[in-house]
């Protein structure tokens, strides 16, 4: 019979050198992870007054995590037939190619392989297209698949989309060769040994960093403002949840890999995500952040929630938004400055009035100031805003901000509107 | 340097990358490498770009330009009629291409057929002819007319008659089919008289599951409650829910929401299959971004309901969406359906896979898939190719080309459409058809040419001969002898009154009901639907236009058909819901209909598989 894990990792603490302390009050907290990426979650045991509270990222009261928490600290009886007490993986095979795919690959060997592709896109033409630039586009891809440098996978998303349509966008098409040449230049001073910025490379590259190297926030009170999802071509649907501090008003956007084929790679590393219904208040007591620019990374490790905000939510909510179309542009600015290129930006602004034209919604702060919504990036989803903004009062819109040409543009991700019904955030996407 | 040389520098470096870097002149590279302070002029030819430098030049210069970029200020009030949102978009940005394609878009979603139906609706001032449009007209064409004669009829009534009020609501009952019955009967809530107490009664009921359910949510995310409040209900429950969903409080719809995200993440097909088929009237717009989700990344099956269910939504994100599905589908079911809902957009681009697979040798379910297809996507000339599937034996594709042609022939298709209503399975689908197609003729002024209702043929099972008086006063007390023997509790005795009842008065339809409850007590489910069809047969409106009886007809069949499933008669469950699909079940309630055809559609694939 195999050796249970719990006997393993005392086996291994002791031949670290340790010995068993006396003192069981030291221990403030236990944390267990129990599971993979797709089924997985953090079970922690918290040291209260006498007592012991206990809480698993999944959220729901005795379920598997709990179960596996509790073998493993001896609460049950060793399974004879030595399995581990963990659900069952999702029953798909992982084939050798994909597990190699799924290897971090480093970041010279990244930067290498960008700048080639960067290479043969300029020197055919980003607009023109040629079979290089599709092999080259192609050969990134699958280099980079089940890889974790989200942030490159969004911006090759892009341009793959974007050269894969009938008439690209030459927008489009420069914006996407920008970010990867800031990206590019990011791997290649990293790979050199030379400082970034600090949130650079998070923001960029955007790969998963160790549970150990993150920041740790406690006791927030969070409102899921806006979500955001699209598939990419390396296995996994990107699903983005946009939370705000109602304390400070601080961003945090918790990303989530989704895997959409059988042979990504589930691994316990990746973040499972937390669950719950659009809106909702979290009441985080644990949570991982990563560095870098707002909205930061976040991972919500023990929390409960309620599956509706309070109207004084809302008003908070509400009070924390831009107000000014300057502002969001100082915003912009700021980001595109910090990273080197013109970088979506995540805002809430509160306009003081929607103007319709022809049907059409256009944001206008107290000044007169336009904030134009990014039709020609979101089509549907703009029309779909346009309906509720025409259906009650606006009290605030979530999204990105993106630059079009040569004008700011909110492409919409969600809304607070005053209806009949009370106020109430709606999703876009 | 001037600005204006650096955004020309810009410009010729964006060309480059745009274009491939032999665009770049060897002049504008050093202007460029001048615009960012690099080099001096120099006398010698400058160096040629290599791809490196050219990207690091669109960066460097973007980013000098970028920050001249100033919010725009809004144009003076323009009370100039032609003032557009591209004229400002044009004075803001300039007009590009990007533009142009979005202006393309917008243009498509201003001609999508619910606008074209508002218009259609609100030009109507007759009531009469907008409940022809509610009959005859398209999904959103019905919509909009519901909602114009709400209009009508709203308050107490003004700009109606009372005599015209009365036949009004009357026949706007009539029309609870599909996804309008939900709308039609928040409309008619809202009227006194039987059918507005009807109408209450069902909305009541919905509310108190809705609320029930908003209880159960908020406790399973307290942690009080372990398994999913909708996962946890009953196929009734489900479909009740997914016909209400635009009732619901935002907590259950964000619930709802959830879970179907967490079982597309999670690849529970089958439990995904069951909570998507019962959004098959159509979702409300809250759920649009995970049915969205659903259609890219579930399963063919669960696709192709979220297609049905999206054909009859309302918003713009679904067109866009299915046109991006279409594109992916791999397989005849997925096309069809998507290609179905494409066309209920108005987007006509999947006509033509639709009628690919509209032929006698294509396989029964992808068939009526494409005949359910033509709903939206058919037009007159195509009722040649639909009319030969009226006489298939296979009573679900003959009653989905009825269906079919009710939805888009005209006034060609009458006779086949009566020649097929001789037959007693299909009577029902084919007599709600030809009152569309000849509402759809009245509606253009043309006189349709046959108004005859339809004749029993000889195949028919003849009715019971009438008993003589003294039969009948004895059948009678035998029945209320049996309900005596029932209230007392003595079930068998009841049977055995009840069946001399029915002997002496064959046309008492209560009898009959009275021994299918006990039967369905008893879990004889056999006997139990025999005798509810016994009923129907010898006076089918006094069972099926009854509400409580027409849902306890439901019920019975449903259980029926369940347990045949369950010992692995497949083929006889598919009988029964045939059968019960093809009563005119108006009047029962519309989330117990659509149960029926979820579970026709279940078990005629778990037939195919078995096959």
């Amino acid at each position: 019979m195999a050796q249970r894990f719990a006997e393993r990792a005392v086996a291994t603490l002791r031949a670290q050198g340790a010995a068993a302390a006396p003192d069981d009050d030291a221990v403030g907290s236990v944390m267990i992870r129990v599971g993979g990426a797709e089924d997985g979650a953090l079970v922690t045991l918290d040291r209260v007054g006498d007592d012991v509270r206990a809480a698993c990222t999944c959220g729901r009261p005795g379920c598997s995590h709990a179960a596996a928490a509790l073998a493993l600290l001896g609460g049950a009886a060793p399974r004879p037939t030595g399995l581990p007490p963990v659900p069952a993986p999702r029953p798909t095979s992982i084939p050798a190619a994909a597990r190699v795919c799924g290897e971090r690959p480093d970041d010279a060997t990244i930067a290498e392989r960008l700048r080639r592709l960067l290479d043969v896109l300029v020197e055919d033409g980003a607009a023109v297209g040629s079979e290089r630039t599709d092999a080259a586009l192609d050969d990134l891809v699958h280099f980079l698949y089940a890889t974790d440098t989200y942030g490159l996978h969004r911006v090759l998303a892009d341009l793959r989309r974007e050269i894969g349509t009938a008439r690209p966008s030459p927008d489009r098409l420069l914006r996407a060769v920008e970010m990867l040449e800031a990206t590019c230049q990011v791997l290649e001073r990293r790979a050199a040994g030379r400082p970034v910025e600090p949130g650079v490379y998070e923001l960029l590259v955007g790969r998963d960093r160790p549970l150990a190297e993150l920041q740790t926030r406690e006791d927030l009170t969070l409102l899921e403002v806006a979500r955001n999802s699209a598939r990419t071509p390396f296995g996994y649907r990107r699903a983005e949840r946009f939370l705000v501090d109602l304390a400070t008003g601080a961003h945090y956007a918790e990303l989530v890999a989704v895997p959409i084929e059988a042979d990504f790679p589930a691994g316990p590393a990746r973040y499972a995500g937390s669950v719950g219904p659009f809106p909702r208040r979290v009441r985080v007591e644990l949570a991982a952040v990563e560095p870098g620019p707002s909205p930061q990374r976040i991972r919500l490790l023990q929390y409960h929630l309620e599956p509706e905000p309070r109207p004084e939510d809302l008003r908070r909510l509400a009070s924390t938004a831009a107000r000014d179309v300057t502002a969001l542009y100082a915003e912009f600015d700021a980001l595109a400055e910090r990273i080197g290129v013109a970088h979506p930006c995540f805002v809430l602004f509160a306009p003081a009035r929607v103007v319709f034209l022809d049907g059409e919604a256009t944001l206008v702060d107290a000044e007169d100031r336009v904030l134009p919504l990014a039709r020609a990036v979101a089509p549907d989803t703009c029309a779909a805003a346009d309906r509720f903004l025409a259906r009650g009062r606006v009290e605030l819109v979530v999204g990105h901000l993106l630059l079009l040409r040569r004008t700011l543009a909110l492409s919409p991700l969600s809304l607070l509107t005053d209806s009949p019904r009370g106020e109430r955030l709606l999703r876009l996407r | 340097m001037t600005e204006r040389s650096i955004r020309e520098a810009r410009d010729a470096v964006e060309r480059a990358v745009l274009n491939g870097l032999g665009a770049l002149d060897p002049e504008h590279l050093a202007a460029a490498r001048q615009a960012l302070g690099e080099t001096a002029p120099a006398p010698e030819a400058p160096r040629p770009a290599t791809p490196r430098e050219a990207t690091r030049l669109l960066l460097a210069l973007c980013g000098r330009t970028r920050r001249q970029v100033q919010p725009p200020q809004l144009p003076a009030r323009d009370t100039d009629t032609t003032t557009t949102l591209e004229r400002l978009d044009a004075a803001l940005v300039g007009t590009t291409d990007d533009e142009r394609l979005a202006a393309a878009e917008r243009e498509a979603m201003r001609q999508h057929p619910a606008r074209a139906a508002e218009r259609r609706a609100a030009a109507l001032r007759d009531p009469r002819d907008l409940l022809r449009l509610i009959t005859g007209g398209s999904t959103w064409e019905r919509r909009a007319a519901v909602h114009r004669l709400e209009e009508l009829l709203r308050g107490d009534g003004r700009g109606l008659a009372a005599a015209d009020r009365k036949a009004t609501v009357e026949a706007l009952e009539l029309e609870r089919e599909g996804s309008l019955a939900r709308e039609i009967d928040l409309v008619l809530a809202g009227v006194s008289g039987a059918p507005g107490g009807r109408a209450r009664a069902r909305v009541a009921r919905a509310q108190k599951l809705l609320d029930r359910l908003e209880k159960d949510v908020r406790r399973f995310w307290d942690g009080d409650l372990p398994e999913d409040p909708v996962l946890a209900l009953d196929d009734e429950g489900l479909a009740a829910l997914g016909t209400f969903a635009a009732d619901a409080p935002d907590v259950v719809v964000g619930h709802l929401g959830e879970t179907l995200r967490r079982l597309t993440a999670e690849r529970q097909a089958a439990t995904l299959e069951r909570v998507v088929s019962a959004l098959a009237l159509g979702a409300d717009e809250r759920l649009v971004p995970s049915l969205l989700r659903v259609l890219q990344d579930a399963e063919v099956p669960a696709r192709v309901h979220v297609a049905r269910s999206l054909s009859r939504v309302d918003d713009p994100r679904v067109p866009a969406a299915l046109r991006k599905a279409y594109r992916h589908a791999g397989t005849p079911d997925e096309q069809v359906a998507l290609a179905g809902a494409l066309a209920a957009h108005g987007d006509r681009r999947g006509v033509g896979a639709v009628l690919d697979h509209l032929g006698a040798d294509e396989p029964p379910h992808v068939l009526e898939l494409a005949l359910e297809a033509l709903v939206a996507a058919g037009e007159p000339a195509h009722a040649g190719r639909v009319i030969p599937f009226l006489q298939q034996g296979r009573i679900s594709t003959a009653r989905a080309a009825a269906v079919a042609l009710g939805a888009f022939a005209d006034a060609a298709a009458l006779e086949a459409l009566e020649q097929a209503g001789r037959r007693p399975e299909l009577r029902p689908q084919v007599e709600r058809s030809l009152a569309q197609i000849r509402a759809r003729l009245d509606l253009a002024g043309t006189s349709p040419p046959s108004r005859a209702p339809l004749a029993a043929s000889p195949e028919d099972t003849p009715r019971p001969a009438r008993a003589r008086l003294a039969a009948r006063v004895v059948g009678r007390l035998y029945y209320a002898l049996g309900l005596l023997w029932l209230a007392t509790g003595r079930q068998t005795a009841a049977l055995g009154a009840f069946e001399l009842a029915v002997a002496q008065h064959p046309f008492l339809v209560g009898p009959r009901l009275a021994r299918a409850r006990i039967l369905l007590r008893r879990k004889e489910l056999e006997g139990a639907v025999e005798s509810l069809r016994g009923a129907i047969r010898v006076r089918a409106a006094t069972v099926l236009q009854l509400p409580d009886r027409a849902n306890f007809v439901i019920r019975a069949y449903l259980r029926y058909a369940d347990a045949c499933v369950t010992s692995g008669r497949h083929v006889r469950a598919l009988e029964v819901l045939d059968e019960l699909l093809g009563y005119d079940l108006r009047f029962a309630d519309v989330d117990l209909r659509l149960e029926a055809q979820r579970r026709r559609e279940f078990v005629a694939r778990d037939q195919r598989r078995e096959e």
